[in-house]
């Protein structure tokens, strides 16, 4: 699967959790790098739906705002955890 | 049949057997009713499962005890009884789990060890009797037929504002309760593997099986407690609505009635998920299921002072306080989530006289989950370790107030200091 494939899926998750966590820009399109607000209850529905998803074991311990504080980050972190398992 | 006292308690929860215990040791002739067979309150009905508010973080990063007293007494003797699990802590926030059983057995050996305290069982007040602002005496249903007992002092310990509603006290309007959950114990868990399994194991199991149509109750996250006892755990899981995910009044009869079915259901269902899914709980069994719905919140009086939201989270002190308040306030609501708002660490905020004292009655003192509190207030004055303390001051106060035929009224900020 390649990266904006994986992006897509991270937004359309993102969205189903909360339509208000991913904000269209005025022109219509998103903005990977905006950096979006999860409280704890949404980070947990965020791993369950990745780790159904993609197939992966999630991190807990990790999951910091670095690593899970925007769409393209998040996507960066699947793409790192496919490709060394 | 006609009986006196000086200070008359209606309910034993929490609140209630504290305040019996101060009230008598200070001299009160005590007489404390109560409608099931066994005290603790929701504590040992609904098998709330954890004692929180008793501790503390400071500042320091030390852990403390929030009020001095009755709550540490209470806590050492369920401790020196086995009763007790291990300090643990959610966020910010410390508790500690407890067995129920153990809980009961507490309860029925401080209130024995008291002479100076009457008490009646499966007992019901059904109606109060007022006299010129003075509750005069209460009826009370019992085995052995209608009794009416008068008292000096009358303390409303149900938690469910009962005997401040019969007596026309002002109860606030509330367009939302808080949802009540029904607990239930599992036995045979290997504890350790399902603690091993991380803390927000049981939350992503109950989140998958709702994604997946398999769990379709308003609840996301769950937790289990240790009683102490090898291989029980009490579990939270629950949480009732009434159809179309409404919110249940639970001073309404129907209501009630149907959370309680409603619960039971739930807890059969969340078993299952965890028997199956669960970590560690693969050769647990349903042990039982709570006799009482878990409520969390219902009426509150509207009294001399409302405490509210803000003076919890800044850490409010009053001149008139009577107990330390430390939980952070702690809302189940909407979408499947708790609300959860500390207070900064090192912050503990004191519980006025003025919310215990409603305004129409001057021999009345309501005390524990019921006190004139907004419900978000509520949030965090609801928990078992603060209506210990709650109670323990108010119990004092009583005594006085009944020893000198005062009126809750007269009471200054000097003289609580002095009786408190």
């Amino acid at each position: 699967m390649n990266k904006e494939k994986i992006q897509q899926k991270v937004t359309e998750i993102l969205r189903n959790m909360d339509k208000g966590l991913v904000c269209k820009e005025p022109d219509g399109s998103i903005d990977p790098d905006k950096s979006i607000e999860l409280d704890s209850l949404n980070v947990l529905k965020l791993i369950v739906a990745i780790e159904n998803k993609f197939d992966i074991e999630v991190d807990d311990g990790n999951l910091t705002t670095e690593v899970i504080g925007s769409i393209s980050k998040i996507t960066n972190y699947i793409l790192k955890k496919i490709s060394n398992p | 049949m006609v009986k006196k006292y000086d200070v008359l308690i209606v309910g034993a929860g929490a609140s209630g057997i504290a305040a019996a215990v101060s009230a008598a040791k200070s001299g009160s002739k005590v007489i404390l009713i109560e409608r099931y067979g066994f005290l603790g309150g929701l504590a040992t009905s609904a098998w709330v499962g954890t004692i929180a508010g008793a501790y503390y973080i400071t500042s320091s990063g030390e852990i403390k005890f929030a009020n001095e007293g009755f709550v540490k007494t209470f806590i050492e003797e369920l401790r020196s009884n086995n009763g007790l699990g291990e300090i643990a802590y959610y966020k910010d926030a410390v508790y500690v789990p407890y067995s129920p059983i153990v809980f009961k057995i507490v309860c029925d050996n401080f209130i024995r060890s008291e002479p100076n305290i009457s008490l009646m069982l499966h007992s019901q007040m059904v109606n109060v009797k007022i006299k010129k602002k003075r509750i005069n005496s209460v009826n009370t249903y019992t085995k052995s037929g209608m009794m009416e007992i008068h008292g000096e002092m009358f303390m409303d310990c149900t938690g469910d504002a009962e005997l401040s509603f019969m007596a026309g006290v002002p109860i606030q309007k509330s367009k939302k309760f808080q949802y009540p959950s029904k607990m239930f114990i599992a036995n045979q868990v290997d504890i350790k593997k399902a603690k091993a399994a991380g803390p927000d194991k049981l939350s992503k199991i109950m989140i998958n099986a709702s994604m997946l149509g398999d769990l379709n109750i308003p609840r996301l996250t769950g937790f289990f407690f240790e009683t102490g006892r090898p291989g029980e755990v009490i579990v939270s899981m629950t949480r009732i609505t009434g159809q179309d995910y409404k919110r249940l009044n639970l001073t309404n009869i129907k209501d009630l009635t149907y959370g309680e079915m409603e619960g039971r259901q739930q807890a059969l269902i969340c078993f299952d998920l965890l028997k199956k899914q669960m970590p560690g709980f693969e050769s647990a069994y349903l042990s039982d299921i709570a006799p009482q719905l878990g409520i969390r919140e219902s009426r509150r009086i509207k009294g001399h002072y409302l405490l509210n939201r803000n003076d919890v989270l800044s850490g409010r002190t009053f001149r008139d306080g009577i107990a330390w308040g430390v939980w952070p306030i702690e809302l189940h609501t909407e979408g499947g989530k708790t609300d959860w708002v500390p207070i900064k660490n090192g912050e503990r905020y004191q519980i006025p006289y003025r919310c215990l004292c409603p305004k129409n009655i001057e021999n009345l003192l309501v005390v524990g989950r019921c006190i004139s509190a907004t419900h978000e207030a509520m949030g965090s004055c609801r928990v078992i370790g603060t209506c210990l303390a709650m109670g323990q001051s108010a119990g004092i106060i009583a005594s006085k107030l009944a020893s000198e035929r005062l009126s809750t009224f007269s009471l200054n900020e000097k003289d609580l200091k002095n009786i408190i």
